[in-house]
């Protein structure tokens, strides 16, 4: 017979496994838990993604039958209100393993559409029958989109549930296997995947149109150069001078096919310079060395970043913005532009080219580059599709359709050259106006004497910036 | 003695449980406060994707979640882009909580956010080295950067 002293580990064993049974029962109830509450937020994203593409196609039919320019702009407007929503909601709703890219197109594009033909006719122009036929071709697809969502949604929730023990329902939760519910949301999405792909997309001008989200070449490619002459080139932009442990080039293809250039140093930063293989210009370059910390102000940050810039040929940049990532940041990033001049009624008149940034990053320890981005310029300086005519709209004229409750701060308005959408850019005049305590830039078109874009003015201890 | 033996290693076990379920679960190194905004959480996923790549890696990895913003196969916002269920390992599996990012991390989600983009658009990336979806090879490879391919 065992003696009290050896029916103590017994007991012990005994208390172990209650308090382990215990920690595995708490963690399986945190569990469910969780999963519960995650399918419930899947859940009302999906019945929130019906609702949404629901009003859609109920925006698009009102804004089709409305007779009211207004009224179009409200129901179009609506319409893209929606699609936001819905776009939001697939990221929710979706099943495991499905693609919800082709969805998440569609309902963007038909979105950005909408939003676009509102724009038309808030500007006071026209919507043409071409346009409204598109309309009604998408509407068709959101239709059909908004069946099978209503279907999917309605088939991931009714039937009746099985009736499981705690056992049986512990036992499953345990095991890879899609439920019933999981099942019908899989084949409603790829059904729906399906559908959104056979939608041919529309033919239009606004951000999420096919020419628009197309990666943009050269304004003015040269001729081809060696992958040896790029890192002649590299080696002498940022850190002219310096050797480095070692040397590599690859390549990066695309719409500017250019060699990168690597420079390694024994501390194990690095100096990377992309080169344009048409021409050999640096598209971009960044020294990742540490830096310590600000020793220089502003100011001889401004002027060294000017300095590099006319070391590498810029002449005639004006500085647009800077931003630096707080008040203790070591580092800013200081925005320029060109400008060019056009000729008009009683001389040259300055015009600055706003979609030609060039990008400069000073460190703030030594006044040392540390980056430099020229792709914008790339693309858009020199385009042979950019054609600048005299201004329509004088600047007096321009002034005049602003609100008299704004304070113009400027006393002689700028003529420029904005971009609207990637291949869409405007000549307009600049104002600097003032509405309470806050600054704004409003482009008035030069062509035709409509507002055309309003930026809030950002300054602060971060940096100076339009938003 | 055996059966002391056998209740020490149920208690070893036991202990050894408890803090392994523990550690499984994702802590946040440091709870999101108010001043946590795209740029720490952009760099907690460059961490979680690119630490042991070069710089430029850990740039083009953030150029791509910037990318993704600007197209409509994709959520409008970095957080929407991050979050996606199942967009990035590191963040399905709480890897971007574990630790905190590293000054050139901060420094490459910077750049990125600034416009930096050296895969000029490209809104994948993958190891190539690593198994993944068959369908992602249908993707048009721009370039590699360390172990990363980045694709259109």
């Amino acid at each position: 017979m065992r003696t009290r002293s050896q029916r103590w580990p017994l007991w012990a064993l005994a208390v172990a496994c209650v308090l382990a049974l215990a920690f595995g029962l708490t963690q399986y109830k945190e569990a469910r838990s969780a999963r519960t509450r995650m399918q419930a937020a899947q859940q009302r994203a999906l019945f929130n993604l019906v609702t949404h593409v629901e009003n859609l196609e109920a925006s698009l039919a009102k804004a089709r039958a409305s007779s009211s320019v207004g009224q179009q702009v409200n129901f179009l407007t609506a319409g893209w209100l929606n699609c936001q929503a819905a776009r939001s909601d697939l990221s929710l709703a979706g099943a495991d393993g499905v693609d919800l890219s082709g969805p998440r197109r569609f309902v963007a594009t038909v979105g950005d559409f909408a939003l676009v033909l509102s724009q038309k006719l808030a500007r006071g122009e026209t919507v043409t029958p071409d346009e409204w036929a598109e309309l009604a071709r998408l509407e068709d697809g959101v239709k059909e989109l908004s069946g099978v969502l209503a279907k999917t949604a309605q088939a991931s929730v009714t039937g009746p549930r099985p009736a499981r023990s705690a056992l049986l329902e512990m036992a499953a939760s345990f095991t890879r296997g899609s439920s019933r519910a999981a099942d019908s949301l899989n084949h409603g999405f790829s059904e729906i995947d399906q559908i959104t792909q056979s939608i041919p997309a529309p033919v239009y001008d606004g951000p999420f149109s096919e020419k628009n989200l197309e990666a943009q070449a050269l304004a003015q490619p040269g001729p081809l150069i060696s992958d040896e002459r790029a890192k002649q080139i590299a080696l002498s932009f940022l850190t002219p001078g310096e050797s480095f442990q070692s040397v590599s080039v690859g390549t990066v293809e695309g719409a500017i096919p250019s060699y990168v250039v690597t420079a390694k140093r024994q501390d194990g930063s690095e100096v990377a310079t992309t080169v344009a293989k048409q021409g050999g210009a640096v598209v971009m370059a960044t020294d990742s060395a540490p830096r310590g910390a600000g020793a220089i102000g502003m100011e001889e940050a401004r002027n060294k970043a000017m300095e590099f810039l006319k070391s590498k040929g810029f002449q005639s940049l004006e500085e647009t913005g800077w931003r630096k990532r707080g008040a203790n940041a070591n580092r800013v990033v200081f925005a320029y532009v060109p400008h060019t001049e056009v000729s008009a009624e009683g001389g040259n008149l300055k015009v600055r080219l706003y979609p030609d940034t060039v990008k400069v990053e000073v460190s703030l320890d030594t006044g040392a580059i540390v980056s430099f981005d020229q792709m914008n310029y790339l693309i858009t300086h020199g385009h042979p599709g950019r054609v600048l005519r005299a201004p329509i709209i004088s600047a007096a004229e321009a002034r005049s359709v602003l609100k008299p409750e704004l304070q113009v701060e400027t006393a002689e308005p700028r003529l420029c050259v904005i971009p609207i959408l990637p291949t869409t850019e405007v000549m307009a005049w600049e104002f600097r106006v003032r509405s309470g305590n806050d600054t704004y830039l409003v482009y008035i078109n030069a062509m035709t004497g409509k507002e055309q874009v309003v930026l809030q003015l950002i300054e602060d201890e971060s940096g100076a910036m339009s938003v | 003695m055996r059966i002391k033996t056998l209740v020490c290693l149920c208690a070893a076990a036991l202990i050894f449980l408890s803090t392994s379920l523990s550690a499984d679960m994702p802590r946040c190194a440091a709870a999101p406060q108010s001043w946590y905004d795209e740029f720490e959480l952009l760099a907690r996923v460059i961490m979680g994707e690119a630490t042991g790549e070069p710089f430029l890696g850990m740039v083009a990895v953030g150029a791509v979640i910037v990318n993704r913003t600007k197209d409509p196969a994709f959520p409008p916002t970095i957080a929407g882009v991050i979050y996606d269920p199942d967009a990035f390992e590191s963040v399905t599996n709480g890897l971007i909580w574990t630790q905190n990012p590293t000054d050139e991390m901060y420094r490459a989600a910077e750049l990125a956010l600034n416009g930096y983009d050296p895969t000029y658009g490209c809104t994948f990336f993958w190891n190539p080295y690593k198994p993944v979806s068959p369908w992602i090879w249908t993707r048009p490879i721009v370039t590699q950067i360390g172990n990363h391919v980045f694709a259109y």
